[in-house]
């Protein structure tokens, strides 16, 4: 009887073992799989959460192997860039970053996306997600599968602290213009006696306006509209007012300010890495800052001469595939480029990492209202040296003139080949 | 077998040595001369001919002439203190009543060995604003009424810089002083002691003239060195101050060829640079040549 008994409980488990095995092989792969498409293709990127994607797409395609090799630190683009034109052990499909994709984009080197019938399958995307992987002649050559909306990163116990509230609409409606900022700013700093501040610094004012104001160069022409002037004018007032933390953007004492409370705000796109998620977990917030913007942007691109586009074509169209996309925001909390995702999500979706807020509901908000418009090799450049040159000259006393001339001497040596007649 | 088959067979040996010299030394020596005059697209290997446009916009350039300054000062800031130091040290060391004399060397010689990536990640975590570990200190002791930005500072950047380089390579001079002081001869020392000669006049009638040879050595390496500094600057403070403080020439040629891809203007920057080092490091075989000859005439 024991042996019947023990034979019976083994085969008990054993059935259990096959039964949770198949199960959890079904949650695990929600994909269609198709083994009709079999090879290898070399995929070389920067990216640390690339092993991500290469396991996802393995799922659905489980015939095709990815060589995927990461490589990390600035040499990247220099690696790319010597190797592209070699044509020797040149990856099939490639990543570049919102920093350097308008050095390379405009090479024939990069196969045309729009040809390969990529086009399309961009259509539910955000505009200006695709317009970042346009060459000059606006003919596709990159895609991404995320986008990285700037948003205004809180944690909820000390906003309701500070500010009474956690609700990222509330924050948005009570931040929804920088003479309200301030006012805030200079409230919480009265009754923390200085020990908490509400804004991080001031290069987080040019990342909230960035995208809200015409860039300073267009079609090789530069122009500073009176925005950037009236942007210089604020932060000057900001900083006068002692509203600022001064922490410089992803430092370590501003991380620490931020995950401990005494910073209340980090302006961050949805990629943020600096959250200390081991004592903030469901603690976060992100609410929509009043002028939308982005930050970064992984884009993939084809080698126009590899052998396997095939292979590279589904790949590509893979990564703009809803159901990737949500594995993506759901393992990753990466932000899909995807639009209709939104949609697909609901009003009721919820993250538990941020409190149970509907992040998609926020994001989408801010995707939305991200101006038109279409950045080129020079935007970020001359946005990100437009912050140096204002920090530091209003740190310095200097006036709005003295700083924009530091700027544009900067910018004539950096990128000689603009047109200055404006300022001549 | 005759000499003259034997010097066949010994071309044959060096074949493989000037071989890479010439493909990964020589040739690319030239071929960036040649880039240098050409407008150079990386990702279609185009060069278009611009004759000497781009060494005209370098010399017209203010920033390579700052970056030049930058590391000029930033060099004496760190050559200095760190030829002060060595050789105190190593005049400390080589006295008999001094204990433990090959590890302490070993200890001073121990920041040449991290590399200078690690020494401006690390300077960077002590000097930053507000919360680095040096304004933790000097705040909390009430030396500073309240943090110090040392990176949107210009002459304290630089002075961050020059710190960084010091500690780095002190302990590597105090090797070549110590070398230098053991080949000095202790007879000599011995005359001086009987003729009443003092140790402070040892040092300075003695120890001082005799180094002279070692510490040529040690400056025009370090001119050449210092002038190339690079690594530490690009590191420090994660690579950027507001005021471009420590934005050195061979950084501003980095900056020029590999991140703005002016591939013919980092060219430029990079011969123009060479000239530089080589004009300074002249000056100082000049500069003591000439002091030699003063001396022996004297003499």
């Amino acid at each position: 009887m024991k042996r019947i008994l023990s034979v019976a409980l083994c085969l008990a488990m054993l059935l259990t073992c096959f039964a949770v095995g198949a199960v959890a092989e079904e949650t695990a792969n929600p994909y269609e799989v198709d083994e009709s498409l079999s090879g290898t293709f070399t995929w070389w990127t920067y990216f640390d959460q690339a092993p991500f994607l290469k396991e996802q797409f393995e799922k659905k395609y489980p015939n095709v192997t990815i060589d995927l090799q990461v490589f990390g630190g600035d040499d990247y683009q220099t690696k790319l860039m010597n190797a592209l034109p070699t044509g020797q052990d040149v990856p099939d499909v490639f990543d570049l970053e919102e920093g350097y994709v308008y050095k390379f984009i405009d090479s024939p080197l990069l196969a045309d996306l729009d040809a390969l019938g990529l086009g399309e399958v961009c259509n539910s995307y955000y505009d200006w997600a695709v317009a970042m992987g346009r060459d000059s002649n606006g003919t596709l050559k990159g895609i991404c599968d995320n986008v990285s909306p700037v948003a205004f990163w809180y944690l909820r116990d000390a906003m309701e602290k500070w500010l009474g509230t956690s609700d990222d609409a509330e924050i948005s409606a009570m931040l929804s213009s920088w003479d309200a900022i301030k006012e805030k700013g200079l409230e919480i700093k009265e009754k923390s006696n200085g020990e908490v501040y509400l804004w991080p610094n001031l290069s987080a004012m040019v990342k909230v306006a960035g995208y809200s104001l015409t860039p300073i160069a267009r079609n090789g022409k530069v122009a500073i509209e009176q925005g950037w002037y009236d942007l210089l004018d604020t932060m000057r007032d900001f900083w006068e007012a002692g509203i600022v933390a001064d922490l410089g953007g992803w430092s370590g004492d501003w991380a620490t300010a931020w995950n401990n409370g005494t910073l209340l705000i980090r302006v961050m796109p949805s990629w943020d890495f600096f959250t200390d998620w081991s004592i903030n977990t469901g603690n976060v917030g992100v609410a929509a800052p009043f002028m939308a913007s982005y930050e970064g942007g992984t884009y993939r691109a084809i080698y126009a001469n590899s052998e396997k586009t095939d292979l590279c074509v589904k790949f590509l169209e893979f990564l703009t595939n809803e159901t990737y996309q949500l594995q993506n925001l759901y393992t990753n909390n990466q932000m899909p480029a995807n639009k209709n995702i939104a949609g697909l999500l609901g009003p009721d979706y919820t993250n538990d990492n941020f409190g149970g807020q509907n992040i998609m509901k926020t994001y989408d908000t801010i995707c939305n209202n991200i101006a038109d418009i279409v950045p080129d090799q020079y935007t970020r450049g001359l946005q990100n040296k437009f912050s140096k040159y204002a920090q530091a000259g209003i740190k310095e006393g200097k006036t709005n003139d003295e700083i924009i001339d530091t700027f544009l001497a900067d910018i004539r040596d950096t990128y000689p080949e603009l047109d200055f007649s404006n300022f001549n | 077998m005759n000499i003259k088959r034997r010097q066949k067979w010994a071309y044959l040996f060096i074949i493989p040595f000037f071989a890479s010299f010439l493909t990964f030394s020589i040739y690319p020596i030239f071929y960036s001369l040649y880039i240098s005059f050409h407008d150079y697209n990386p990702l279609t290997l185009a060069m278009k001919p611009v004759g000497w446009s781009n060494y005209a916009r370098l010399f017209a350039s203010d920033y390579f002439w700052s970056s030049v300054l930058n590391t000029i000062e930033i060099w004496l800031i760190s050559i200095i203190p760190q030829l002060i130091i060595a050789l105190t040290l190593s005049l400390i060391l080589n006295e008999r009543w001094v204990k433990g004399k090959n590890a302490l060397r070993s200890i001073y010689y121990f920041p040449n060995l991290i590399t200078p990536i690690t020494i401006g990640m690390l300077f960077t975590l002590l000097f930053g604003y507000p919360g680095g570990a040096i304004n933790n200190l000097f705040t909390s002791l009430g030396i500073f009424n309240q943090a110090v930005d040392f990176k949107n500072t210009t002459w304290l950047a630089k002075t961050v810089g020059g710190i960084a380089i010091c500690w780095q390579n002190f302990g590597y001079n105090i090797i070549f002083i110590t070398a230098g002081l053991h080949s000095i001869s202790t007879d000599v020392y011995e005359a001086a002691e009987v003729d009443g000669a003092n140790a402070w006049q040892r040092t300075t009638k003695i120890t001082m003239p005799l180094l002279r040879p070692i510490m040529l050595y040690i400056m025009i390496t370090s001119i050449i060195g210092g002038l190339q500094i690079f690594d530490i600057p690009k590191m420090l403070f994660g690579g950027a101050t507001d005021s471009y403080a420590t934005r050195t020439m061979v950084l501003y040629m980095y900056e020029s060829a590999f991140e703005n891809w002016q591939f013919g203007y980092g060219a430029a920057a990079a011969y123009t640079i060479a000239l530089i080092i080589g004009a300074f490091s002249l000056i100082s075989i000049l500069f003591n040549a000439f002091q030699g000859r003063g001396r022996k005439e004297a003499a």
